[in-house]
């Protein structure tokens, strides 16, 4: 390998640790090389090494105080309480038809109150749906991110 | 296990364990990473502050889409990806710029010069990152000053791992020229 083979295939290295045979070949055979090598990968690792934020800097216990905060508001509303809350509001749709109002309703009114009852009953839905989903967007927000693969 | 004892963990166990209730293990991420978000945020929004706030937003993030995290990439990457899709979003929002991808800032901070660099050193990478393109001066900056490989930089921006890769090029290029003849050669010319 010639040395501009060797400078470019120096300069197209990716951050990651040894280079390929034929490149460290060229450098052990070349001194003049094997210095500019020296001299690119000091600068390299000098700027890594100053760029970074100061080291005293910590936001951990933001970060922590936060995501407490945020896992006591989930607590306030444990899952077996939704859950709860949504097999009532089934149990409701399911046994509405068998309670005397809805007897009663059909006997008034015939086939008219059903389009209003469906309405409501949407609504009820709806209104549960959105109060689930609005309390709990980070498991909506990974479960469609694993959706979309 | 102690927060102490995470310390040894790699960062996609201690994301399993957080996820299983490990709550308390998330600041082991925190710390190990707070630097390098903390940095971007630096990049973006030049301030202290902003950069402060921006980092908690980013974790915070994190730690509610954890359940996403696959473990595809590595964890900083993940990381990463979120804090630039955030700052794209806030410099949209705050009608700062057209977005990181069309202006990302000129100006280092806190500046090469700043960074106790050699002059040289910090003079090519001033006249590097000034000589391209906005949108492609964050993957210079990502390769050189957090170490990030030419697929992590395009896992994290999007932009073609070739694009990249030749912007790195050219700008190294201009490194090495700058050191040429610098008082850095002749020591490690001895």
């Amino acid at each position: 390998m010639k040395c501009d083979e060797a400078m470019r295939r120096l300069l197209e290295h990716d951050n990651a640790p040894g280079y390929p045979l034929p490149l460290r070949l060229h450098l052990r055979r070349c001194a003049h090389c094997r210095a500019e090598e020296a001299r690119l990968r000091a600068a390299l690792e000098e700027l890594k090494a100053v760029a970074l934020s100061p080291r005293d800097m910590d936001i951990s216990d933001a970060v922590m105080a936060g995501i407490e905060r945020l896992e006591s508001y989930r607590r306030d509303v444990p899952m077996y309480n939704w859950i709860g809350g949504g097999l009532a509001i089934l149990g409701g749709i399911v046994l509405i038809s068998f309670s005397d109002s809805f007897a009663w309703l059909r006997g008034s009114f015939g086939g008219d109150f059903e389009v209003p009852l469906s309405i409501v009953l949407g609504i009820v839905i709806t209104l549960y749906a959105s109060a689930f989903i609005a309390t709990h967007l980070d498991m909506a927000e990974s479960w469609m991110a694993k959706r979309r693969g | 296990m102690s927060e102490k004892g995470a310390e040894a963990l790699a960062d996609e166990r201690i994301v399993t364990l957080v996820l299983r209730g490990r709550t308390d293990l998330f600041r082991e991420l925190v710390k190990r990473h707070q630097r390098r978000v903390h940095y971007m945020g630096m990049r973006f929004f030049r301030n202290d502050d902003d950069a402060r706030d921006f980092a908690q937003e980013v974790f915070m993030k994190a730690y509610t889409a954890l359940g996403s995290f696959r473990g595809e990439s590595r964890f900083v990457t993940w990381l990463l990806r979120i804090g630039f899709n955030h700052a794209a979003n806030r410099r949209r929002a705050s009608h700062d710029t057209a977005g990181v991808e069309e202006d990302y800032p000129e100006s280092r901070y806190p500046g090469p010069e700043a960074l106790s660099l050699r002059a040289e050193t910090a003079e090519a990478v001033s006249r590097a990152l000034a000589s391209l393109p906005g949108k492609y001066r964050i993957c210079v900056d990502f390769f050189f000053f957090m170490g990030l490989s030419y697929g992590e930089i395009s896992d994290i921006t999007g932009f073609p791992v070739n694009t990249i890769k030749s912007h790195v090029f050219r700008a190294k290029g201009m490194l090495r020229d700058a050191l040429r003849g610098s008082a850095a050669e002749e020591y490690h010319e001895m």
